[in-house]
């Protein structure tokens, strides 16, 4: 990001200059009290919201001026997991986890296989059937972490990904994003639960009050 | 063709999960389609009524006793020049006697006691397509009012009266019928609507994995276009079948005056119900493409 700005409205700035870089396989947390532009900060690199100016680069395409015909193509490089999980509560676990790969037209038998591989990646392959109602908070974040990753995006964001979950459950999560990481994609995550982004030792990007304050550039 | 297979089976799929939405529209444009078949019925059948009398117009030239040959045969003359005029035929006193009494049936005995040249001698004549003219008409019935000639009589006055009628009754089942038409409109984009206000989440979902405008779109356009051609199906199969029991029994709808029109019911051509069940798939997509353009932010 080169420069970022982004606002709600002419009086309601929320992001002023960003300028970071985040390499590739890389594993980054971006922190900072409620209201600091975390959520903001995602939201503009998976093209939820526009910005005012400047110029974001998601794996090598110029993103701040895509048209709106050509956005699907770069979301389906980017994985995003949410607090609340956006689950769609009338299809099973596994239809939820399909969605990814239906959207890009790929053969319902590859699907399948494909939706078992994830769920045996996140430990839910015996829930397969199941509706999203019926599983715990870190079941259903971990049946979101498996739809975002099933068309293997090089790119998962996650916004507060353990915010309703307890310790134990929040830990299980850290250790999948852990895991994708490790099997190359390049991970940033919007959190506040400092214990944890202490104990990891990873890159650290706080923002306070729509501005970077440390960790903007990766280390020398 | 598998991913068409899929955005129908979606489309099915939520049509299922909200049926009393579903039934209405349902309901609504199988109406709103018997409403504009039965208006398509009417019309047809009028256009081929006045289509008729048209064919049927005639004029007659009324001879005076005391008409001689010349005089008549200047008349003839006048009738074998003119445009407006396909043939005719004379009747003596006694052909026209002979002629009425028959129209008459069994209420013949009111001419009992009349002599066989109670009517004058005439000219029946038939009318060209241009005949139908008003003005060109009278301008024929004043060149014939030669001496000689006692009257001359076309119905031209009542044709024009009929005329006016068939307009007016055309212009105001198009109103009706355009009204109908915007009113199923409505309720196909509500319908529409509702159902992207109910799935607004999964929206977002399906754009989060990349979806593409088309694949959110497309199940909602399947929705309109099934609703529409089961509602036209519906709404054209039922005025199929009154149209079909109309013509079977016509005594059991037409007031039984209407029988001297020798008005015979008839049903639209084929090309009328394939119009009309066109329209249908038309209106759901149209539709739903207003609902989309005002309410998807995708």
């Amino acid at each position: 990001m080169y420069h970022v700005y982004m606002n709600y409205g002419p009086d309601q700035p929320v992001l002023y200059d960003i300028t970071l870089r985040i390499g590739k396989a890389e594993f980054a947390f971006v922190t900072g009290p409620s209201g600091a532009g975390k959520t903001s900060l995602l939201r503009l690199i998976f093209l939820a919201e526009p910005c005012a100016s400047g110029q974001i680069l998601v794996a090598g395409e110029n993103v701040a001026r895509l048209p709106e015909s050509r956005r699907h193509l770069v979301r389906r490089k980017i994985g995003v997991v949410f607090q609340d999980f956006k689950l769609l509560p009338l299809r099973t676990v596994a239809e939820n986890v399909a969605v990814g790969l239906e959207v890009l037209g790929w053969p319902r038998r590859q699907v399948r296989r494909r939706v078992e591989e994830m769920l045996r990646l996140v430990d839910l392959e015996h829930k397969a059937h199941v509706l999203p109602a019926r599983l715990s908070g870190g079941e259903q974040q971990r049946v979101a972490i498996a739809r975002a990753m099933i068309g293997d995006p090089p790119i998962l964001l996650a916004d507060e990904p353990t915010g309703n979950l307890d310790a134990e459950l929040s830990l299980q999560i850290y250790d999948l994003l852990e895991r994708i990481n490790a099997r190359g994609a390049t991970v940033v995550v919007a959190t506040h639960d400092r214990a944890w982004v202490e104990r990891t030792h990873r890159r650290v990007i706080a923002l306070e009050r729509g501005r970077v304050v440390t960790g903007g550039l990766p280390a020398a | 063709m598998a991913r068409l297979f899929t955005f129908l089976r979606q489309a099915l799929t939520h049509l299922r999960r909200s049926p009393l939405l579903a039934g209405a529209a349902l309901l609504t444009i199988g109406v709103v389609f018997l409403l504009l078949s039965v208006f398509g019925l009417l019309g047809y059948n009028l256009a081929l009524l006045a289509e008729s009398v048209g064919q049927n117009l005639q004029a007659s030239v009324f001879f005076s006793d005391t008409a001689s040959e010349a005089e008549r045969e200047a008349v003839r003359e006048i009738l074998r020049r003119s445009p407006l005029v396909a043939g005719f035929e004379e009747l003596t006193p006694a052909q026209a006697m002979a002629r009425f009494r028959s129209r008459l049936g069994p209420d013949q005995a009111i001419l009992e006691g009349l002599g066989e040249d109670w009517l004058p001698a005439s000219l029946e004549i038939r009318l060209t397509a241009a005949g139908r003219d008003p003005a060109e008409m009278e301008r024929l019935a004043q060149a014939l009012r030669l001496p000689g000639v006692e009257d001359v009589q076309h119905g031209q006055a009542w044709l024009e009266q009929f005329d006016r009628f068939l307009r007016a009754a055309r212009l105001g089942a198009l109103a009706v019928g355009l009204l109908v038409l915007l009113a199923a409109l409505v309720i196909v984009s509500n319908t529409i609507r509702l159902a992207v206000y109910d799935r607004q989440d999964e929206i977002v979902i399906l754009k989060l994995v990349g979806a593409s405008d088309a694949f959110v779109k497309v199940p909602f356009y399947l929705e309109g276009l099934l609703l529409g051609s089961l509602g036209s199906l519906l709404g054209v199969a039922l005025a199929w079948l009154l149209s079909a029991v109309v013509q079977l029994e016509p005594g059991w709808l037409l007031p039984e005056g209407l029988g001297a029109l020798a008005l015979e019911p008839r049903n639209l051509p084929w090309e009328g119900w394939v119009a009309l069940l066109c329209g249908g798939p038309a209106l759901g997509v149209i539709g739903t493409r207003l609902s989309l353009g005002r309410h998807l932010r995708v």
